[in-house]
């Protein structure tokens, strides 16, 4: 007459299998962009699991890429290289500036310095 | 650490949960911290990118709600249609879960006795057996123990 089958502990662990990204937090991230009014929930689940195949994907790729393959590194600039030559990943180039050396900015600031002198 | 203007801009997924995924990917290589960082913030963009899509789709449909379906063709267009198969049967997992749970909590309301019918079994027995109406008491465990002082005997009742 008893059920003494755990349910509700192989329902969350099913569940957890599935999605490890918190739902609720790329649901605020979604609402966040502009005109976007209402989402089914089936669509939210849909995101959340696009989005961990995504960072799994640039992870990888980046990885397989970069140069610090050998080294058995993942740093900025590998991520930075694959958004740039890879197609899919090309919409993250304006979140990725890239980043150049401390003294080379100095000189284009002096640079910049210099013409405003000339005035 | 959460900046008090409250900017819908600063929302971002959690870092733990992304330094997890990249272990998960990656076992064994070292990450620096700007690269985790980055991964952080492609992540925030690609929802807005995937939304925006999706939700271009949707008006051109004529609904108000972002479907699935939208979702889907939204991965399509934007070049990530290897990720549709194991999305749509993430779906499906997930429903079948909700529905099992569903199942389960109907199933359990049917076989158990409600607490109304518990207690008017228990007046009827009062009734039967002489108890004044409105005596009961009920341990702790849901059941019910009566002892009968009738001459000689005592007998137990357990509802």
């Amino acid at each position: 007459m008893s059920q003494a089958k755990p349910d509700k502990d192989s329902q969350a662990s099913e569940a957890k299998k599935a999605i490890s990204l918190p739902i609720s937090r790329v649901k605020l991230i979604m609402k966040s962009s502009p005109d976007v009014s209402s989402i089914n929930q089936d669509a939210l689940f849909l995101t959340t699991k696009a989005t961990e195949l995504f960072v799994q994907h640039l992870a990888l790729t980046s990885f397989n890429n970069g140069s610090g393959r050998e080294a058995n590194t993942l740093d900025y600039s590998d991520l930075a290289k694959t958004a740039e030559e890879t197609d899919t990943f090309h919409f993250l180039t304006d979140i990725l500036p890239k980043k150049i050396l401390a003294r080379e900015y100095l000189k284009s600031l002096e640079q910049m310095e210099d013409e405003d002198a000339d005035f | 650490m959460a900046s008090s203007s409250g900017n819908d801009d600063d929302l971002t997924i959690p870092r733990a949960a992304i330094n997890k995924m990249i272990k998960e990917t990656l076992p064994n290589v070292r990450v620096a911290n700007d690269a985790r960082e980055l991964v952080v913030n492609c992540c925030t963009e690609f929802i807005h990118l995937i939304s925006s899509e999706a939700n271009e789709i949707c008006n051109k449909s004529d609904k108000k709600t972002i479907s699935p379906e939208h979702v889907i063709n939204a991965l399509e267009s934007l070049g990530f249609a290897s990720y549709i198969t194991e999305v749509k049967d993430v779906l499906q997992e997930c429903k079948s879960v909700a529905l099992k749970r569903r199942k389960a909590s109907s199933r359990l309301e049917n076989l158990g006795i409600p607490e109304e019918e518990l207690l008017r079994q228990q007046q009827e027995l009062f009734a039967k057996v002489g108890f004044p109406e409105g005596q009961r008491c009920m341990t702790g465990c849901g059941g019910s123990e009566y002892t009968m002082a009738d001459g000689d005997e005592e007998s137990s009742i357990y509802v």
